[in-house]
Formats: C-alpha cells, sequence, structure tokens
C-alpha cells in the first residue's frame, strides 16, 4: 500500500495535503484534498475553492491515508488495520531512499483527526515538490521503465 | 500487487465519488489517467473498471445516473446516459 517512500510514485489525488512552504506567499498554507494532477501542478479543493499550487518551489505535507475516498465504505476498516502496521516499519525504514526525501513525520492520532476531522491513522509526510514533477501516469516508472 | 494497480485502484474509487459527486468530468479525468496508467505498465484495468467505465466518453457508470442497465438474451447491456455508448457484457 501507500506509504511514505512509495508515495513519489503513488497516486497523490485524493491525498489531503498542506502547503508548508513555497515561493510565492499565496500558495503557504493552501490546504485540501488533491483534486488534479498535472505535470508541473496539483489542484487542490480547499474550502474556499479549487487552488492550483506548483510542484516546484514548494514543500508540501501529504498525509498518507490508506482510503483515498473522503467517504467510508465497506474497504475502510480492513484498509486501516492493515495499513497502519506496515506504516510502522516503512517509518523507520523510510530515511534511506533519498536525502530530501519523504522524512516520514508520525504525528499522533489525535493530532490528525482534530486537524482534518476525517483522516485519523494517518502518517504525515513532507516531500520537497521538485521531486514530483513528472507526468501523472509516468511518476509511477521513476528510474524503471520498460520504455525507451 | 504493484503501485500501478494500487494507484489504478485508487483512481477508480475516485472516479465513483466524483460522479456520485456530480462532477463527471472530474471522473473522466481520474479513468483516463488509470487507462494511461494501465497502458504505460502494460498491467490492464481490473474486470470490475473495464465493465463500470465508459468506453467512448471514459465516464464511470453509475446505474441511474451516468448508465441505463438492461438484461438482453445472454448478455447484461449497459448504456451511457451521458454519451449514448453501449457496453455489453455476457452472464451465465
Amino acid at each position: 500500500m501507500i506509504s511514505p517512500e512509495t508515495l513519489v510514485r503513488h497516486e497523490l489525488v485524493g491525498l489531503p495535503v498542506r502547503v508548508a512552504d513555497a515561493d510565492g506567499d499565496a500558495h503557504v498554507g493552501i490546504a485540501g484534498r488533491v483534486l488534479y494532477e498535472t505535470e508541473r501542478t496539483l489542484v487542490v479543493r480547499t474550502g474556499s475553492g479549487d487552488k492550483r499550487v506548483p510542484k516546484s518551489g514548494t514543500t508540501l505535507e501529504f498525509a498518507v491515508v490508506e482510503e483515498a475516498t473522503a467517504r467510508t465504505d465497506e474497504a475502510a476498516d480492513d484498509g486501516q488495520s492493515s495499513g497502519s502496521a506496515s506504516q510502522l516499519g516503512s517509518d523507520t525504514a523510510g530515511v534511506r531512499p533519498c536525502q530530501s526525501g519523504p522524512s516520514a513525520a508520525g504525528v499522533s492520532n489525535t493530532d490528525a483527526a482534530s486537524r482534518r476531522g476525517e483522516c485519523k491513522d494517518a502518517v504525515y509526510v513532507t516531500v520537497d515538490g521538485t521531486r514530483l514533477r513528472d507526468r501523472p501516469a509516468e511518476r509511477t516508472e521513476r528510474g524503471v521503465t520498460q520504455w525507451r | 500487487m504493484g503501485i500501478p494497480e494500487e494507484r489504478i485502484e485508487r483512481l477508480f474509487g475516485l472516479a465513483r465519488e466524483a460522479v456520485v459527486d456530480d462532477e463527471y468530468d472530474r471522473a473522466r479525468e481520474y479513468v483516463r489517467l488509470a487507462r494511461r496508467i494501465a497502458e504505460r505498465n502494460r498491467c490492464g484495468v481490473p474486470r470490475e473498471f473495464e465493465r463500470k467505465t465508459c468506453d467512448d466518453c471514459d465516464v464511470y457508470l453509475r446505474p441511474g445516473r451516468t448508465s441505463r442497465v438492461r438484461l438482453g438474451p445472454g448478455r447484461v447491456v449497459v448504456r451511457c446516459r451521458e454519451c449514448g455508448a453501449t457496453g455489453r457484457y455476457p452472464y451465465a
């Protein structure tokens, strides 16, 4: 499943995100769910409309949730129970892949629940937005593509 | 299950949610992205995905909202209410 070290290659749409830092002042502090992804931007649905945030020059804080959908359905509970165990293990190994990379910040459940109101059982991952700069469909292939 | 398959699964769920929210074009974006991922990684899409998305306009097919489901002799006929394309799949 999605974990701090697979986040940059995984699906970002649907994940709760917060712009921790950005080159432009207007983008700092935007928080919401990712709606679309383009090669160089993310569209975030916030309480005050949809905002387009550039990937380069921003530091993004994603909440890694097992179920990307906002509603809970039948698959939600087993995904959460299996996800929390695997995330703890990957959390410690998350320092390895790269230096600027997902420095996994495991925030406690109560903090997460109070901030988002909906996503408990989440791990927060801070990512340099420049690392996400790739075509949405091809981001998964980083390095191990069978094409070209 | 690798990352591509997981991404497709996630996008499928998100497309369904977008249709529930009456945002059909957003659902189309997700379905197209999922198809593109399947194409790039040569993994295909799940059968459920194939049957619940429109081949022509890529919208998620939700019976009563974006699709009309009828039974024909030996097959299920799913018509997209957005574009009119028809899909069929057999039942035993």
